[in-house]
């Protein structure tokens, strides 16, 4: 079997660092149990992790290392690809891939728009988030440039429900489609109307909330069900709303 | 004695979601086992949705991600089996917003829970569980609470099991309405159940009457508040039918009839909390008889502001109610538990003053007497209602949750986690990174600040009556005795004197409270000496009148602490 590419390694897992393997057969919390797999790392950088999260330099994580790799042994290093486990005084994380630290982190790199070298982790998920874009452009059913022109309310039927979406239809002035066919919108233009969760409760509030006047590029969701019957299309991810640039992005990968 | 806990753990110590609407589970058999939920996401954003668990009795916690469905929740509730350990959860699916029932042996470990029951068009589940003996095997009787939309109008149904334990999905679960009555089309979100070991199991929903959209967003309602009762597990085909309505005849009485409710789904008129849906009942554990009931609703009607929690009582099965004992306004997120003594703890989350200077208190109460005197009352938490600014809704939650387990109270609420000292008047821990001079959340660096945010937040009450035996985490192991406390000099003394009795874990410093001087009229010898003493005054005199069962035993020298 190949070894998984860094792109690969990146997306399956939600934290990446590099590390020096600091005890074997141990653990930073109590009531982890432990085998020979299980280690203690000493965190040497932290290279990819949620927005905000901080694992210090120095700090120790408890490593369940992956059974399909070779075991460590103290004082080893490595850059650990890894999924959490458990949050507690400290963290522990499942082992899903490993290389080694310079392959993940010596500038080696190109991106657009920097002079300097970067990190093939960087620059690997730079791609990722790319490719994030692109394959959620190439499930839409239709992707558009356009800017709101209205946006109106949909009046309210049926039962009430803590959960409910409250639907808000926004008009959209479309100036480019880049995907789809979209009714009275041509090569010149045109508008379509797209339908959106306007509530802000815990279901539906990072859903995407077109504002009057807003631009940019809309990866738009055939509406389905009783929807269809309010708006063709609909806004479901909060990626369904791109900045107009990343429209160079799409037209570079095809569409 | 009372300890709240942020939930937050150090590893987290960056999290700045909005973790609201907290529940909470208390192992029966090891109440140092305690499973808590919010809307807290995984932080790694993977597929699964965390739960809190606490092995020490809510000290400290830790978040183990075995919830399916992504990585949140759109609502969670968790309860736990009466004996061997198994965890019920009743969810709203995060992918498909599906009513979803899960399982777990071991929420210790780190396996994915079982998903038993998978259905569309369901709000608010609420779990509540018992276990009994049946030829020597456990059944797990499980009853969640849900307003399942597939049943409209009818909608208030409780979902069952009568051995969710064992067995493959669906485990024994079904589901029926409790709802006997025409409705507006639907009931009001909450239904929430209290199980009693003898097999009575109750249920409280909002009948919704009338029910006027005023605005997309909002709607007055209608609403009587209705009890049902089974009184054999709700086992039978036509369960919950034995409580009728003296007026009507219908099953299910009205404890308050065609109260006002103004129900808000995405706007949040109480603060920057959406109200409508505040619900709670619990049983005594010592009688089935005893119920209590609260809810909230606005007493002015259509044009007031107010949001008004009620508290009632009956002492017939649900056959008559009190009047309202106790009223709260402009408060939400009712919760109540009795302990096994018959003392009722009320939970509740209070917007006090004007903004900008309204705030959110957070505070406890109890009472043995249903408010005839004074309760005994603790502020647990303080802060201003506009700080931080909501994400969504809920802010603070549709709900919060107490539990009862032998004679303390286990709870959890949301609310900010601002590290200031005045906010909690009755202390706080926090195991997240703080810099409680700067008022600043910090990182895992204890370095970079974090904005506030609004956490889970954990609260264990303690009643110290005579004869409870008290470990320390230090290992030191106390009785209380006449009010007192004697610190026990060995497990041996334990095991001679106090075999009956179990050990109950409490934090470094809990007892520091409590007089080391017995009230007067105390009585007590120590084990190896037929002279008892009396207290009286600060001091011990000889007594010579008493009654031998009325003596409290000590180890020999326990006594030299007493003047």
């Amino acid at each position: 079997m190949p070894e998984p590419s860094l792109r690969e390694l990146l997306s399956s897992s939600g934290l990446a660092f590099t590390g020096t393997v600091e005890a074997v057969g141990a653990t930073t919390m109590a009531d982890v149990p432990v085998d020979d797999r299980t280690v203690i790392v000493r965190v040497g950088e932290l290279l990819h992790g949620p927005g905000g999260m901080s694992v210090p330099p120095g700090s120790r994580v408890t490593v369940q290392l992956a059974t399909d790799l070779p075991p460590m042994t103290t004082g080893e290093q490595a850059t650990f690809f890894a999924n959490g486990l458990l949050y507690g005084d400290s963290l522990v994380v499942g082992e899903v891939g490993r290389t080694s630290t310079e392959e993940a982190t010596a500038p080696t790199e190109r991106l657009s728009g920097l002079q300097e070298p970067v990190p093939p982790v960087q620059a690997a998920l730079a791609e990722l988030a790319q490719d994030e874009v692109v394959g959620h452009a190439r499930g839409a059913d239709a992707v558009v440039r356009g800017q709101v022109t209205a946006l109106s309310e949909v009046p309210r039927t049926g039962p009430p429900r803590e959960h409910d979406p409250h639907y808000w239809i926004a008009t959209l002035a479309v100036d480019v489609v880049a995907k789809g066919e979209l009714p009275g919108v041509t090569d010149q233009g045109g508008t379509t109307s797209v339908l959106y969760a306007n509530s802000i409760d815990v279901r539906w509030f990072e859903a995407p909330k077109p504002k009057a006047g807003q631009g940019g590029l809309w990866l738009l969701h055939a509406a389905a069900g009783d929807q269809a019957t309010l708006a063709p299309f609909e806004l479901l991810h909060p990626i369904d709303l791109q900045p107009s640039m990343q429209l160079n992005l799409l037209r570079e990968r095809g569409i | 004695m009372l300890k709240i806990v942020n939930m937050i753990p150090q590893a987290l110590s960056w999290e700045a979601r909005q973790d609201a609407e907290p529940n909470i589970a208390v192992n029966p058999e090891n109440p140092s086992q305690i499973v808590a939920t919010a809307f807290t996401m995984d932080p790694m954003n993977g597929p699964r949705a965390p739960v809190f668990v606490s092995n020490d009795g809510g000290l400290t916690w830790s978040l183990r991600s075995i919830v399916p469905g992504g990585p949140g929740t759109s609502d969670i509730s968790v309860g736990y089996a009466g004996r061997g350990g198994a965890l019920y959860a009743a969810i709203l699916n995060f992918s498909d917003a599906h009513l979803n029932v899960l399982r777990t042996l071991d929420p210790f470990s780190l396996t994915p829970m079982t998903q038993l029951v998978d259905r569309d068009d369901e709000d608010q589940p609420w779990v509540t569980a018992a276990t009994t003996r049946t030829a020597d095997v456990d059944q797990d009787r499980v009853f969640v609470g849900h307003n399942d939309f597939n049943t409209a109008p009818r909608t208030a149904s409780v979902e069952r099991s009568q051995d969710a334990r064992n067995g493959p999905a669906p485990a024994g679960f079904g589901t029926s309405a409790v709802e006997r009555r025409p409705t507006s089309g639907q009931d009001g979100p909450p239904v929430r159940t209290a199980v009693h070991p003898d097999g009575t199991v109750y249920a409280a929903f909002q009948h919704w009457t009338r029910a006027e959209r005023i605005a997309n967003r909002m709607l007055n309602v209608h609403a009587d508040i209705v009890v049902v009762r089974d009184d054999a597990w709700a086992a039978a085909a036509n369960p919950f039918a034995a409580l009728t309505d003296p007026d009507d005849a219908a099953v299910g009485l009205r404890v308050a009839r065609d109260r006002f409710l103004r129900f808000t789904a995405s706007t949040g008129p109480l603060g920057q909390e959406r109200i409508g849906a505040d619900l709670a009942i619990t049983v005594d554990p010592a009688s089935s008889a005893n119920v209590w009931l609260a809810w909230a609703d606005r007493v002015g009607g259509p044009d007031a502001t107010d949001w008004t929690i009620h508290v009632r009582r009956s002492t017939d099965r649900g056959a008559t109610w009190s009047d309202d004992l106790r009223t709260i306004t402009d408060a939400k997120n009712p919760a109540l538990a009795v302990n096994g003594r018959g003392l009722l703890c009320f939970m509740s989350q209070q917007l006090v003053g004007t903004a900008p200077a309204a705030r959110w208190v957070t505070q406890l109460e109890l009472t043995s007497d249903g408010w005839a005197e004074p309760a005994t009352t603790f502020v647990l938490h303080t802060a201003r209602a506009d700080d931080p600014r909501r994400l969504g809704l809920p802010y603070l939650g549709d709900y919060i949750r107490l539990e009862a387990v032998d004679d303390d109270f286990y709870g959890v609420f949301s609310g900010s986690n601002l590290p200031d000292t005045a906010n909690f008047p009755n202390g706080v821990t926090y195991r997240r990174n703080a810099d409680w001079n700067a008022h600043v959340l910090l990182n895992v660096d204890n370095v970079t600040p974090v904005g506030t945010s609004i956490d889970p937040f954990f609260v264990r009450h303690v009643v110290p009556y005579d004869g409870r035996l008290l470990q320390e985490q230090s290992g030191a192991i106390w009785v209380i005795l006449g009010g007192a406390r004697f610190q026990v000099p060995g497990q041996d003394v334990v095991d001679r004197l106090f075999a009956d009795a179990s050990v109950r874990q409490v934090w470094d410093g809990a007892l520091d409270a409590i007089p080391t001087i017995p009230r007067d009229g105390t009585l007590l010898r120590e084990e190896s000496s037929s002279q008892v003493f009396v207290v009286q005054g600060g001091s011990k005199l000889l007594a010579t009148s008493f009654l031998p069962e009325d003596v409290h035993v000590l180890w020999d020298g326990g006594l030299a602490g007493i003047p």
